[in-house]
């Protein structure tokens, strides 16, 4: 195959392809050649210092520190040293220390956001982080951990298991259970199909307020299209007012189904269990009830 | 005497390393600003050449190493790119200061077709928007691209052919939506 001709050389192009032969016309601005010794002076710190380090004061216990996002300052137990890992924990995160330089996170978000040559130890209630050398964020959440490494390595240990995260990859424990095929929402046009796209969502707005079937494929097409544009509050709120309002409506096990998927996918497992037994209760005789039941179970076997 | 000759080999390697530096920094930069537009491209160009001072003999092994700078760093603006947008999303920082990369004559018509298209970027995937940078506002060979991203040649067209198409529908739709805010016409908005 040959090399294909860029737009910038091809004398014959238009629109689009304009646009981005002069976007591509631009020149590099040239880079200031004092600026190598910066590379050495950084490549020479390595690990690198923790220059990240917060203005404000930390509080400081055995050897790690932690941080809060919020800048409140804290009274210091120690003064810190710099050589201490900071570990920098947003508001409302619920931590604590304990022998070892082991943070114990229990929930909320907390980063390491400098290298560091110590190894850094933090548990939570789903896996143990360790780390040296790297940069990290973890995320505590009710139903699980989500680990993300920015530099470096990490290993994550859950029970027995060993996980070693590379830079750019992340990791959540407990993994959501797979939803089936058959149980994922399609793609609809149920409603204002005519008008343009910019306009059906007042559109079935509008149409939601009425009663009858229109109604209720309005309002199951408002959290469909909600959740396409990204709106998973505003979609499980039109489903959940869908169930209110026509809880055996002809579309109900459709509602069910997808208020169901949408919560797992939200990781609220304990809603999503309790959606799956409201189907399986509902919708007995609906052809999928064999595949809500298997994503029941898979819910019940997540650790609690 | 293993210090010493640790020592005679990092201080070899720096001085060609340096070369590499002078000759292909500006466009480096400018590559992962346009790979990563929300990262500090002069950090980025750092972490990249530190990358390079500590893998002397991964360098020494490239046979391109232009190549191969381009290679490691699409890898950084991508790793950087996806923390960046954690971060945010996570409220764990605020935006990273952004460096000037362009040169100073750019034009106001280049800036504008500049902003279209990043923005028509952010549709593609990871995969294709590191190819269209590459081949098309780089100016990259395929072969060299081919050796950055560790990909067959095939494989570069083809993200290429699909890159192409996608970028394409994408300011298009930019310039319907402009059309019809500004009652301009389609053309004569996109022009």
């Amino acid at each position: 195959m040959s090399q294909p001709t860029r737009w910038l050389d091809d004398p014959t192009r238009t629109g689009p392809e304009a646009l981005v032969a002069r976007a591509a016309e631009v020149a590099p601005k040239p880079v200031d050649l004092h600026t190598w010794d910066d590379v050495l002076a950084r490549a020479a710190a390595r690990p690198r210092g923790p220059k990240l380090l917060p203005t404000f004061v930390v509080s400081a216990t055995l050897g790690v520190l932690l941080v809060l996002g919020t800048r409140t300052v804290l009274k210091p137990d120690a003064p810190p040293t710099p050589a201490s890992p900071v570990l920098v924990a947003m508001e409302n995160t619920r931590w604590h220390q304990e022998p070892g330089d082991l943070v114990v996170l229990e929930s909320g978000k907390l980063s390491l956001p400098a290298p560091t040559s110590q190894v850094v130890r933090v548990r939570t209630p789903h896996v143990s982080i360790e780390a040296r050398a790297s940069r990290f964020l973890a995320d505590v959440a009710v139903n699980g951990t989500m680990v993300f490494v920015e530099e470096g390595e990490v290993v994550v240990r859950i029970g027995a298991q060993e996980r070693r995260l590379r830079a750019g990859e992340s990791l959540t424990w407990p993994p959501a259970p797979v939803v089936p095929e058959k149980l994922l929402v399609r793609p609809t046009e149920l409603g204002c199909s005519e008008v343009p796209s910019g306009e059906r969502l007042a559109c079935l707005e509008a149409e939601a307020q009425g009663a009858g079937l229109t109604a209720q494929a309005a309002l199951y097409e408002v959290g469909a299209l909600e959740l396409r544009a990204g709106h998973h509050g505003a979609a499980r709120a039109a489903w959940q007012s869908s169930l209110t309002r026509f809880g055996d409506g002809v579309l109900h096990p459709e509602v069910r189904l997808a208020l169901l998927v949408e919560l797992v996918r939200e990781r609220d497992f304990g809603a999503a269990l309790e959606a799956a037994r409201d189907f399986e209760r509902a919708c007995a005789d609906d052809a999928r009830v064999e595949d809500v039941r298997t994503l029941r179970v898979a819910l019940e076997a997540l650790p609690r | 005497m293993l210090s010493a000759l640790r020592h005679a080999t990092v201080d070899v390697s720096s001085d060609s390393i340096r070369s590499l530096y002078v000759e292909h920094a500006s466009a480096l930069r400018q590559a992962m600003a346009r790979l990563a537009p929300d990262v500090d491209a002069d950090d980025l160009l750092q972490e990249l050449f530190v990358v390079v001072l500590h893998k002397p003999e991964a360098l020494a092994r490239a046979d391109v190493p232009r190549a191969w700078l381009f290679g490691i760093a699409v890898k950084l603006a991508a790793s950087r790119r996806r923390s960046v947008r954690l971060r945010k999303f996570l409220g764990l920082d605020s935006a990273e200061h952004v460096a000037a990369v362009d040169a100073p004559s750019r034009t106001l018509e280049q800036r504008d077709a500049q902003v279209k298209v990043t923005r028509a970027l952010e549709s593609l995937s990871e995969a294709k928007r590191q190819v269209f940078v590459l081949f098309e506002l780089q100016g990259l060979p395929g072969e060299e691209i081919a050796a950055a991203l560790e990909i067959p040649l095939k494989t570069v067209w083809t993200r290429l052919f699909h890159a192409r198409r996608e970028v394409t529908d994408a300011l298009e739709r930019q310039a319907l939506i402009e059309a019809r805010t500004s009652g301009l016409p389609k053309d004569e908005v996109r022009s």
